[in-house]
């Protein structure tokens, strides 16, 4: 699935005190089996922009594209492809309301028209994907899992609509270190489908470069660019503007470079492991 | 419109003669306000009491179209009222009859009366509320019900519960937001079907807002009780009430306009 946002604008509280402009003229497209991440600083309308990719939120003007097609119309069509996009909020797990997880996941598909058994199936598979044995914690209640857990329960009810394009507002927020890496390695797994298109919105830059094949960064409810992790962070008067901070393995890079002039030579790493990699072939050159 | 859209008891922000006096005043105006409507007993008197409610919705800087909003809700009993008085109740003049249906002059003028009586309550309640913070609204109700305490109610309890129910409203509204679109997001459909189906379509919506209430509201009372609050003996305020020369020019400025509405009482011009 190809998704294109042509010239999109939208305002909050239109005609208030507090109106204000929360996207202006964004326009890019989302190629199938992409991952994209959205990043900007608090407020910059990312959650805003999520919202619009399947209709949720309506444009004031400017459109949403699936494959050339308006989501925003009020045909059947039109319906049937914003299902196609399935959007996972922040906190997902406060939207748990069923007596068991199984039935919870079943929501979302059951909603789509499926029979019961098309819906068991799906969502036993869904909760696979998340890394829950459906057998051990099909039958619990919601609520008495692990902050983590309900999460991933909470994402397996989206991923059991089976989308072809996968949102997730923040799927890491409020996590302990434990919770991070499951859903870290849940998304790594997802990422492996190579139908599967993810959009994902992130604070955590580190996530970001490791998991993204291009970054959509927003300031202000604009759109300062659409590249790759080394076209985005390589632009230091970008960063600069935008007030985001790279990746912490980027910055560790940076700073041994001007620390130490036996590193200057050093070229600029994103990740963990291009960092490592950087130094250790920097450090065989001295010793050989 | 989405629920955030919802004015309940809004404050508008703004620097006013009117915002900055005190809230006992404000509420103790508000309520005399109230009763010289019922003192009124012909339209020059609810004209005159209109202007004057005017006059101080100026003064407030608070756009006209937020206190003319508060109509919105209470539209439909305001029409009803209306159309009882004209068409339903006896008058001297008969101008129309069909069957029990009739209208007279007077039947007209007590009609419009009505409804006319009944804008200027709302528009008067809803400026209120415009004008005064929560917070300060909540102190000078504490303090002006401190009467209750003789008969074993405490007026310090009554407040923080008023005020906190009109803190939870907004956040209320906005998690009830977020849930319907998180569950609109997984094919819910909450605005289509028939009775039943939308009766049972609200479950998604209202185990997760319950959730989310008791959640916020064990939050609020582990913060309460960090901060050591027990209750409202001995405590002191940061900022205490106090009334200034303002109130006394708007209590006297009030205590005119309550002589002017009995005088017209006396003599009713239309």
């Amino acid at each position: 699935m190809r998704l294109s946002i042509e010239n999109l604008y939208h305002t909050y509280g239109k005609g208030l005190a507090f109106e204000t402009a929360a996207l202006k003229d964004v326009s890019f497209t989302i190629e199938e089996g992409e991952f994209v991440s959205f990043i900007g600083s608090t407020g910059c309308g990312k959650s805003t922009l999520a919202q619009h990719l399947n209709g949720l939120l309506k444009p004031d003007s400017g459109r949403v594209l699936v494959d050339g097609k308006d989501i925003n119309e009020k045909t059947p069509e039109a319906m049937a492809l914003r299902h196609r996009i399935g959007l996972v909020f922040q906190y997902p797990e406060y939207q748990l309301f069923e007596e068991t997880v199984l039935k919870d996941v079943m929501f979302g598909p059951k909603n789509l028209g499926c029979s019961e058994e098309d819906a068991l199936r799906r969502s036993r598979g869904a909760l696979s994907l998340v890394s829950i044995d459906p057998d051990i914690f099909g039958q619990r209640s919601p609520f008495e899992l692990s902050g983590g857990q309900k999460r991933r329960v909470a994402i397996a009810g989206v991923l059991a609509m089976e989308p072809e394009l996968l949102i997730l507002d923040e799927p890491t927020a409020g996590l302990d270190p434990q919770g991070h890496d499951e859903i870290l390695d849940m998304v790594l797994a997802l990422r492996k489908n190579p139908k599967l298109s993810i959009v994902m919105i992130s604070h955590n830059m580190a996530d970001v470069v490791e998991l993204s094949d291009k970054i959509l960064l927003l300031s202000h409810g604009e759109l300062l660019k659409l590249g790759t992790p080394q076209e985005v962070f390589g632009d230091a008067e970008l960063m600069a503007r935008s007030g985001i901070l790279p990746p912490p393995a980027a910055s560790f890079v940076r700073r041994l470079a001007e620390k130490n002039s036996f590193f200057s030579s050093l070229s600029p790493a994103l990740t963990t492991e291009a960092a490592a990699e950087e130094i250790a072939k920097a450090l065989q050159g001295k010793f050989e | 419109m989405a629920l955030t859209d919802i004015t309940l008891g809004q404050y508008y922000p703004a620097e006013s003669p009117i915002h900055s006096l005190d809230s006992r005043t404000k509420v103790l105006g508000t309520f005399g306000f109230l009763i010289s409507l019922f003192i009124a007993k012909s339209f020059t008197g609810l004209l005159f009491a209109g202007l004057c409610l005017l006059c101080v919705i100026k003064l407030s800087k608070v756009p006209l179209r937020f206190v003319t909003r508060g109509l919105k809700p209470v539209m439909f009993l305001i029409i009803f009222t209306l159309i009882i008085n004209v068409f339903f109740s006896a008058g001297e003049h008969m101008i129309w009859q069909w069957g029990i249906i009739k209208m007279s002059r007077e039947s007209i003028h007590r009609g419009g009366f009505m409804a006319a009586r009944l804008v200027l309550l709302i528009f008067g309640s809803s400026l209120l509320t415009l004008t005064t913070k929560p917070i300060e609204l909540t102190d000078g109700l504490e303090n002006l019900l401190g009467f209750l305490k003789l008969f074993k109610v405490s007026p310090h309890e009554l407040a923080m519960m008023m005020g906190i129910a009109l803190r939870f409203i907004p956040t209320l509204l906005e998690e009830t937001d977020k849930i319907m679109k998180a569950q609109t997001a997984r094919g819910a459909n909450f605005e289509t079907g028939k009775l039943m189906d939308r009766a049972k379509s609200l479950v998604p919506l209202l185990v997760p807002l319950f959730v989310s209430a008791f959640r916020i509201a064990a939050d609020l009372a582990m913060a309460m009780e960090a901060r050591c609050y027990r209750g409202g003996e001995g405590r002191t305020r940061l900022h205490a009430l106090k009334y200034g020369r303002k109130d006394l020019t708007a209590g006297l400025l009030f205590a005119l306009y309550l002589a002017a509405m009995i005088v017209m009482r006396r003599f009713p011009l239309i």
